[in-house]
């Protein structure tokens, strides 16, 4: 279903944005990105859950940010010149993602991707798929729903 | 005709009316003598009764006229107020309501089974009559007039005829206007609307035959009616109309002599129908001079009243939600605004700077004229709780005097949708709870009669709304017994609390002190719901109370939700905005002045021991720099009478800061209450200063 789910209508593709996280690359579908930010002032919101980063302003609304890193559960690395901000939207929710870099917009031929009981572990939740492309490059395509977790962990 | 575009005006203007008829009631009820309230209402019931004609809704029509009139009985005082007559008005007011309110969500109109009241009002209108003859019924006085029309072009109706008929006793001239455009005429709307607009100079256009609306599609042949009450004469607007191209003709009559010549037949053929409603109960006064003495009554206020809602110029409605667009591009410029300060600032630009202070001027007076718009007084909140506090009063069998005071102040549209409910709660409260028995006051020596005031004022930047009562007041001891009782507290701490903020304890969830449980207040749902609505406007309430002399509960709530006045303030590298309103002072102290009293900081203060909260350890803000100085800044808030001191690094300064939601990710946490851009973009948390004590 969540294979389904990804694909655009259109002729069983889907277009990713690429990005990475420390080694490996992740996805998000493009339909859900909203634009690209290179790294700005983020402001710390106390009580807010540890995978919160804080806020940031964007064009003068408030911005949550989430450090995709820490959600995941994956060591946390300094900041680069690489590092940038996704701001996706899911429903009328739009949050900011650190990213350690964007690779590109890749488009995956439905028939390329796993789904997601391919990699099991605990963050299996977070992760629809994997896609392949070219020969040795996969792509972990990741659940902005479970990610932005408004149905658990908020409080 | 197709009416449903001015159903939404029909429903708000009925409502204001079936309000202005609760009000006049209440103060009949209250001074019987007092007669000329009756006008007023009598007209209030007129114009209902003329509208929901228009709008084809006859059994509302029918029922007001019946009411009508009862009304009319007592102002030509030939009835004596009386409470059966004022609560069967009353009743009838409220079926009224359930009609209209049914007409307007797409319902029936007979939700009602108006045959009773219609009957009783009847009743009421002929066993106080001195005629022979039984009322006239109302359809038959409505069709009167429509019978012998074929000699005229033109239908007059009541109100028509009222408002003609007092417009020329009050010395003003009203013509029946016949217009033929030119054969041939291609923008006929377009003419329509030139005649329509000057005559609009000379004066009011009452009514048009076709209908205005018809006129704009042009759905009439070459020629139509229009009648205008003026105080110019005939020829000057017979040459302005005759100036306009394309119009052909121009024939004006006199529309009072009109009205004279199409009653006399019909007073004639039925002399009682045709003066109805006012004459019907009136023997002594005759059928032809019937409509004179029927406008001779009301002062000739009424054809001003008609003239300002045909012409309808003066205001625009909007919707609230393009006001919110306005008020957050409002809020960008501001941010922007205040960034290009700090440029000019930074870089020294004096005259970047120069002409930020005059745009500095524009924009603050912009932003209050945004704001004002969004104002709207209190009253239109308030205006429903006399009549729900009579109704309560009568239902607890308990005697009181409502004063409002303070409908005027003016509060963010926001705001005013949401205080409805939590005042209401406290004045049943107060009702319910405060205020004794009549006997039991009595005994106590106090007049039987309680006091209840609903009273709103401005506060600094606040509005507060009190509901006071002079009832038997709250017993702090009591509440410590029952909280203590229900487990919310322990025993010790309840012995600690002074009274003041024992009382205080009614506002925690699950609280409910009364004996009995009534159906109006005192299910354990009270207070804690009220001050939880009233929280989420950024306001707080409190409750001051004296056993035997009464409560005083006081909303306190900020002018508006969008743009507030903050300090700013710095703790390590991290920037609060803390709001100006509940700030008392800032004090400069030192790590000496800080004591300990059991086991918490405190400073005196003006011999005034102050809790101090130290915000940094609060909001877990991460060290970055060890302090190395030894002034402590402390800047003193206060909720209400209870004060503290919160400990910062360092004072920026007072700015004017937009309010901005952190969200539904975000939405939910303590001590923040929101987020705010600075001048130079970067966001700051807005601390709330409630949740922080």
């Amino acid at each position: 279903m969540a294979k389904a789910e990804l694909m655009n209508v259109v002729e069983g593709e889907v277009q990713v944005v690429a990005f990475k996280l420390r080694k490996e690359e992740y996805g998000f579908n493009i339909l859900n990105v909203k634009e690209i930010k290179g790294l700005t002032d983020i402001t710390r919101v106390p009580f807010a859950s540890d995978f919160i980063k804080g806020v940031i302003n964007l064009r003068g609304s408030v911005l949550p940010v989430i450090d995709l890193k820490k959600r995941l559960g994956l060591q946390d690395m300094e900041y680069t010149d690489d590092t940038r901000i996704v701001v996706v939207r899911e429903d009328d929710l739009e949050v900011g993602m650190i990213v350690d870099a964007v690779t590109g917009v890749i488009t995956l031929n439905g028939e390329h991707i796993d789904a997601a009981k391919a990699v099991d572990n605990e963050n299996s939740r977070f992760i629809t798929g994997v896609g392949k492309v070219e020969e040795e490059r996969l792509i972990i395509l990741l659940n902005l729903e479970a990610i932005i977790g408004l149905q658990d962990e908020i409080k | 005709m197709d009416t449903n575009q001015y159903m939404e005006m029909f429903l708000e203007e009925s409502r204001e009316h079936l309000q202005s008829l609760n009000d006049g009631l209440l103060a009949l009820e209250n001074d019987p003598e007092e007669v000329s309230v009756v006008n007023d209402i009598f007209r209030n019931a007129h114009t209902i009764k003329g509208m929901s004609a228009t709008m084809g809704f006859t059994k509302i029509a029918e029922l007001t006229h019946d009411m009508e009139n009862v009304f009319d009985l007592l102002r030509k005082e030939q009835m004596k107020v009386n409470p059966d007559i004022m609560d069967t008005l009353f009743k009838t007011i409220d079926s009224l309501e359930q009609m209209i309110e049914s007409v307007g969500s797409g319902g029936p109109e007979d939700v009602v089974d108006i045959t009773s009241f219609a009957s009783k009002l009847s009743a009421l209108a002929s066993g106080k009559s001195i005629s022979e003859a039984e009322p006239a019924p109302a359809p038959a006085a409505e069709a009167a007039p429509a019978a012998p029309a074929a000699g005229s072009s033109i239908e007059y109706s009541d109100t028509d005829k009222d408002v003609i008929l007092e417009a020329a006793n009050g010395g003003m001239h009203a013509y029946h206007i016949k217009v033929t455009l030119a054969a041939g005429c291609v923008l006929k709307s377009a003419r329509t609307y030139m005649v329509m607009n000057s005559l609009d100079q000379v004066g009011e256009v009452v009514k048009s035959v076709p209908p205005a609306e018809d006129l704009e599609q042009e759905k009439f042949d070459q020629s139509f009616d229009v009648v205008v009450v003026t105080d110019s004469e005939m020829k000057p607007i017979e040459d302005t109309l005759l100036s306009i191209s394309e119009v052909d003709t121009v024939e004006m009559t006199d529309a009072v002599e009109e009205i004279k010549q199409l009653e006399a037949p019909a007073a004639a053929a039925a002399p009682a129908e045709a003066a109805a409603p006012a004459a019907s109960n009136v023997p002594a006064t005759t059928a032809p001079t019937a409509p004179a003495a029927k406008s001779a009554a009301p002062p000739a206020k009424k054809p001003a009243a008609d003239a300002k809602k045909l012409k309808g110029g003066q205001s625009v409605r909007v919707d609230i939600e393009k006001l919110d667009t306005l008020l957050n591009l409002m809020g960008e410029l501001v941010i922007n605004k205040v960034r290009l300060e700090q440029i000019g600032i930074t870089h020294r630009l004096t005259e970047l700077t120069e002409t930020l202070e005059q745009m500095d001027r524009v924009t603050t007076d912009l932003q209050t004229v945004v704001m004002k718009v969004r104002m709207v007084p209190v009253g239109q909140v308030f205006n429903r709780f006399p009549r729900m506090v009579r109704d309560l009063a009568k239902e607890l069998n308990k005697e009181l005097n409502l004063t409002v005071e303070g409908e005027e102040t003016e509060l963010d549209r926001t705001v005013i949708d949401e205080i409805g409910d939590p005042i209401m709660h406290l004045l049943r409260n107060s009702l319910d709870h405060g205020l004794e028995h009549p006997d039991e006051r009595e005994a106590k020596g106090k007049p039987r009669i309680g006091e209840v005031g609903l009273i709103a004022r401005h506060e600094g930047n606040n509005v507060v709304i009190m509901v006071t009562d002079d009832g038997k007041g709250i017993d702090a001891d009591v509440i410590r017994r029952k909280a203590v009782e229900k487990g919310m507290i322990s025993q010790e701490e309840a012995d600690s609390l002074d009274d003041a903020d024992a009382v205080r304890l009614i506002f925690l969830p699950g609280f409910s002190t009364a004996e009995q449980i009534t159906d109006v207040s005192g299910r354990g749902v009270g207070m804690d719901v009220v001050r939880s609505k009233i929280e989420t406007l950024g306001g707080h309430v409190d409750v001051e109370t004296k056993i035997d002399e009464g409560s005083v509960f006081k909303i306190k709530l900020p002018l508006t939700l969008a743009i507030i006045q903050a300090l700013l303030v710095k703790v390590q590298e991290e920037m609060y905005a803390i709001p100006l309103g509940s700030i008392d002072s800032t004090i400069n102290i030192t790590q000496e002045d800080i004591k300990t009293v059991r086991n918490k900081e405190v400073i005196v203060l003006r011999g005034q021991i102050i809790p101090i909260i130290r915000l940094g350890d609060v909001l877990n803000v991460p060290r970055v720099n060890e302090k190395d100085n030894d002034d402590i800044f402390v800047v003193v808030v206060h909720i209400g009478e209870r004060k503290a001191g919160i400990v910062v690094d360092n004072l920026i300064g007072q700015q004017e800061i937009v309010i901005k939601t952190l969200g539904k990710l975000l939405a939910g946490l303590k001590v923040i209450s929101g987020a705010t851009v600075l001048g130079d973009g970067r966001v700051a948390m807005i601390l709330d200063v409630s949740a922080l004590m």
